[in-house]
């Protein structure tokens, strides 16, 4: 179930909240209670594909075991060392396997071909993907690194671990926590009337974005990207549109985890920051799904060398290697493999001109457009099936694409009264500072209520849906 | 700073977010209550406790009626033989089908695999009983479905203490919470009836369409009134479907497999195996012939002149296959739209007017004529035609979900399409000339040398009403001679050549078979293009 869909907001959701608060009202203790957060968690993970909700245990537990060895009183280094690559190890693999197996097997066929002239030399068993995978794996491994370095404490029991890396809120599309912003939480942590309506209201905002903004948007982009030879405006206005179902789409699942959080007690982090008003592209991956940004910042670029490094090629092979991850980490494919290296020669360059673009002179609003522009290209990269298919796109974009005469039927449909709203909205709110996050801790009765309606609204709008796809799902 | 949300605030609030995300269980429980008693949101709950265990009882019950009735069934002579083999034969399909559909959200192609066995034997007892050959069973046989059976009954135990909690277990893991499929189905269904849904989702209709003139997903809205299909602007607009385009995994559409040209060939080459010629007919969208009414940058001559259609119908030429091109003449046709009184199409409908259909018809009665079995053992019919006119509320608009909303009140009223329909009709004359008997067209399989398959484009004005006014009859007409048609919506890629296939005898003394399908359904037919073995 996603967070937008009818069994979930109808269903589970107030199950869950009447009987977490009933349990909370019968004074039961807070492990139990995080205890309850796992089981409700677990069934939730389990109404995608229920048999993996055993391998998310098995992960937990051999995470929790490692966490307590490695900080177990008088461990020598060895055995500290040793228990921290069986983790890496274990999540590694994991991911690797379910998610990079099929990418891996293809490639070697490819090259077997290349020299023997058979494309299939060996057999690729179909691998479905864990969903989710992605998002615990590095939030458990963050557990292990940080006990290692002595960062944060092994958790208490299994029962409080299970609920760190089950949370349902967070578990299949981030924010990525990290335990020691949660630790505390998960002994001790307070439900208040106010909490509870900052959740609400963020949550309602998040829904609002998913149903009102990205799925509108996503349906012309998809109008646009799927057919055979758009013109140069559809073109750019498909590119735009999925720029929009992209940030508002994993934006709002974000913010509705934020929201579920705070009804239960936890605050978690905030995962967006006004990306598109960067005014370059260093200053763009500071705002972008900031909790895997600072996950590659700890765990690997600063393991590099980070920015200490001595050598400047070192530095910029340090970048390259982490945007290069980054773009695997979406998923097993050429394209994003090439997005993460697409924003990897930019930010070299802008390393080149010590971390500002090369536009930095212009006005402000042409800097934000520029790197705007830059990100779109980008999004054409990671929207597209194939490479070939996203170079096919940008010869579009900028005039040397062919035009099909039946391009133009689409205009009713990508050009509707309807689109250029939707679009409208998105642009007005992409343009402000004020973000939902922020704006729902400013609490005034009329926001609240505002908040509300927005989810009245996008609930009764999420009926006539029959688009309702979920992107991030698929890391 | 006051960080607080004012309290008489707060309260309201977090009551009317949880009425709200309460309301849509607790209305539909109500709706199940007063409807059928059981309710929707419990079904998880009684099929993973109660009927796995209900199955398991009534499957000990009709293993061991069938172990009876085999046992009796004689060994020699056929006496009571009949009526044996059919009750046999009913019990093992109620049988199967507790282990295909073991509930309501479940349904698998295949039984457990110890039920094959007893699957096949009962196709030999169905077989027995449909060849009334008056076979007996023999001993042999009689003892293998009597073991196989007692193999069944020692694995499928009456309900027991002992023996529940094993079948529920096992009922949890294959049937219910630990089977995707299961899940699935249960969380559509849950969506689909949705009291609330159906409630708010007429309204949320109505306020788009009257702040942004917009529709469903499948309505494009149109100038002056038109309405269009979007599947068929999409299969002008999308790639070819062979293009790798179309064949590559996009993570929000489902991607092509098949290929309609071979499709088609084969089947040609399995009618000229009967002897039987095949003529293909592909009507062109409405979007092709009239795009103006979407874009006024969109033209249709070059659109028509760069479709799909037109390479496919190139390269079934190219594999000799007979082919009708309608693009040229309803192109030509609209030019005449003003002077005969409207347009090809119907506005509101993704369907052809009369004047579209006649003009397909005599296209087609033209090139049959030219085939060079027309002059032979013909059989001469008399046709004649009346007008009649016809009201129709096009599908477009139904499509829109604002023809006939609950409630009405979200009702837009969208024009009806009117026309002139040309009725045909058998008749009889007596020597003097004068008619004696006067019938509706009607498919006549036996004395047809022409069969018409095709699509909803075949069925309307034909199965619809007003009846007999379709393509098909003024194909008749044209030919004066006795003809068939055989129609599924949205189904002439493979599902009408299932139907053709079914059907016993159907082509015997046929000459030609004409296939007639809307271009969209190069791309989008229902079950795709699957070869029929006929």
């Amino acid at each position: 179930m996603v967070f937008s869909s009818h069994i979930f907001l109808f269903y589970f959701l107030p199950l869950f909240l009447l009987s977490y608060y009933g349990l909370y009202r019968a004074r039961v203790s807070i492990s139990w209670l995080n205890f309850f957060v796992t089981i409700a968690s677990y069934f939730f993970y389990g109404w995608f594909e229920p048999w993996f909700v055993i391998l998310m245990w098995v992960s937990t537990l051999v995470d929790y075991v490692c966490g307590r060895a490695i900080a177990s009183p008088g461990a020598s280094r060895l055995r500290r060392n040793a228990f921290l690559t069986a983790s890496m190890v274990v999540n590694l693999g994991l991911l690797g396997f379910f998610k990079y197996y099929m990418f891996f097997m293809d490639g070697i066929n490819r090259l077997a071909g290349f020299f023997s002239g058979s494309p299939h030399a060996f057999h690729v068993y179909t691998i479905i993907l864990p969903i989710g995978i992605s998002f615990y794996t590095f939030q458990t491994m963050s557990y292990t690194i940080d006990v290692w370095r002595g960062d944060a404490k092994p958790a208490l029991d299994m029962r409080t671990f299970s609920c760190f890396v089950a949370s349902f809120p967070q578990l299949i599309a981030g924010p990525i926590i990290r335990y020691q912003t949660l630790a505390e939480q998960l002994v001790f942590r307070t439900h208040t009337m106010e909490k509870f309506a900052r959740g609400i209201a963020i949550f309602s905002l998040g829904f609002g974005k998913k149903i009102l903004l990205a799925n509108p948007a996503g349906d012309i982009a998809d109008n646009v990207f799927r057919s055979a030879a758009p013109d140069v405006l559809s073109a750019w206005w498909g590119a735009l549109a999925y720029s929009f179902q992209i940030y508002f789409d994993f934006c709002a699942y974000s913010d509705m985890a934020v929201g579920l959080g705070l009804m239960m007690g936890f605050e978690f982090i905030k995962n967006f920051n006004a990306p598109y008003r960067a005014g370059s592209i260093t200053d763009f991956w500071r705002r972008w799904h900031m909790s895997l940004t600072t996950w590659f910042r700890d765990y690997l670029y600063i393991s590099l060398g980070g920015n200490r490094t001595k050598s400047r090629g070192r530095l910029y092979l340090n970048l390259f290697i982490v945007m290069f991850l980054s773009g695997l980490w979406h998923g097993a494919k050429m394209t994003f493999v090439a997005w993460g290296l697409f924003h990897a020669a930019f930010l070299i360059l802008e390393r080149l001109k010590g971390k500002k673009s090369f536009y930095e002179k212009l006005p402000l609003f042409f800097k934000v457009l520029l790197t705007n522009v830059i990100v779109i290209f980008g999004w054409v990269i990671f929207r597209a099936p194939t490479m070939g298919q996203a170079w096919d796109y940008w010869k579009t974009m900028i005039g040397l694409g062919s035009t099909s005469p039946a391009a133009a039927l689409l205009f009713p449909v990508i050009f509707s009264p309807y689109s250029i709203f939707i679009m409208g909205v998105c642009v007005f709110l992409c343009a402000q500072t004020l973000q939902a996050h922020d704006w729902s801790e400013k609490p005034t009765a009329p926001r609240l209520w505002l908040s509300l309606g927005v989810l009245v609204i996008a609930v009764t709008t999420m009926f006539t849906q029959a688009f309702n796809p979920f992107l991030y799902f698929q890391f | 700073m006051n960080t607080a949300y004012p309290k008489k605030t707060t309260v309201p609030a977090a009551l009317c977010f949880f009425t709200l995300i309460a309301s849509g269980g607790l209305w539909q429980a109500v709706k199940d209550i007063r409807s059928s008693g059981s309710i929707q949101a419990l079904h998880v709950l009684t099929d993973s406790f109660i009927t796995p265990l209900q199955n398991r009882k009534k499957a000990a019950s009709l293993l061991q009626q069938l172990e009876q009735g085999v046992s009796r069934l004689p060994a020699t002579g056929p006496d009571g033989l009949d009526t044996r083999l059919e009750e046999l034969t009913f019990n093992a399909g109620d049988l199967e089908k507790l282990f295909t559909s073991p509930n309501r959200y479940l349904k698998t192609d295949t039984a457990p695999g110890s039920f094959q066995p007893v699957r096949q034997l009962c196709r030999m007892l169905e077989e027995l009983y449909q060849s009334g050959s008056g076979e007996s069973v023999t001993p042999a046989e009689r003892d293998t479905l009597m073991k196989v059976l007692r193999q069944l009954r020692d694995e499928y135990r009456p309900v027991t203490f002992l023996n529940a909690p094993g079948i529920i277990t096992r009922a949890l893991l294959t049937e219910t919470l630990f089977s995707r499929q299961y899940l699935r189905k249960y969380e559509k269904t849950m969506e689909d009836e949705s009291a609330l849904a159906g409630m708010l989702r007429s309204a949320m209709y109505y306020a788009h369409f009257k702040c942004f003139g917009k529709t469903t997903e499948k309505v494009i809205r149109g100038k002056d009134g038109w309405l269009f299909y979007k599947q068929s602007v999409d299969y002008l607009a999308k790639p070819y479907m062979t293009d790798p385009r179309s064949r590559s995994v996009d993570a929000n559409d489902v991607p092509l497999t098949d290929d309609p040209v071979p499709a088609i060939v084969k089947f040609r080459d399995q009618l000229k195996q009967k002897g039987i010629g095949l003529l293909v007919v592909i009507v062109p969208g409405k979007a092709g012939i009239y795009p103006e009414y979407l874009s006024t940058r969109a033209a249709a001559h070059d659109i028509t002149a760069s479709s799909h259609t037109r390479r496919v119908l190139s390269e079934l030429q190219a594999s000799g296959v007979e082919t009708v091109d309608l693009h040229n003449a309803f192109l030509k046709e609209k030019s005449r739209d003003i002077e005969a009184g409207g347009p090809l199409y119907l506005k509101k409908d993704t369907h052809w007017r009369t004047r579209g259909l006649a003009i397909a018809a005599n296209i087609v009665s033209d090139r049959i004529k030219s085939m060079s079995w027309y002059n032979e053992a013909r059989i001469d019919q008399e046709y004649i035609m009346d007008t009649v006119m016809v009201e129709r509320q096009g599908d477009l608009a139904d499509m829109t979900q604002l023809v006939n909303p609950e409630p009405r009140a979200f009702a837009v009223d969208f024009e009806k399409d009117r026309e002139y329909c040309r009725q045909v009709y058998s008749v009889e004359r007596d020597t003097a000339g004068n008619i004696t008997a006067k019938r509706k067209f009607r498919d006549d399989f036996r004395k047809s040398r022409v069969v018409v398959i095709g699509d909803s484009f075949t069925r309307i004005y034909q199965g619809d009403a007003p009846t007999a006014a379709g393509w098909a009859s003024l194909l008749a007409y044209a030919l004066q001679e006795p003809l068939a048609a055989l129609y599924s919506d949205g189904g002439a890629s493979t599902l009408v050549r299932e139907k053709l296939a079914r059907k016993k005898n159907v082509l015997k003394g046929k000459k030609l078979v004409v296939w007639e399908f809307i271009e969209r359904d190069l791309r989008f037919g229902a079950e795709g293009w699957k070869d029929v073995g006929l």
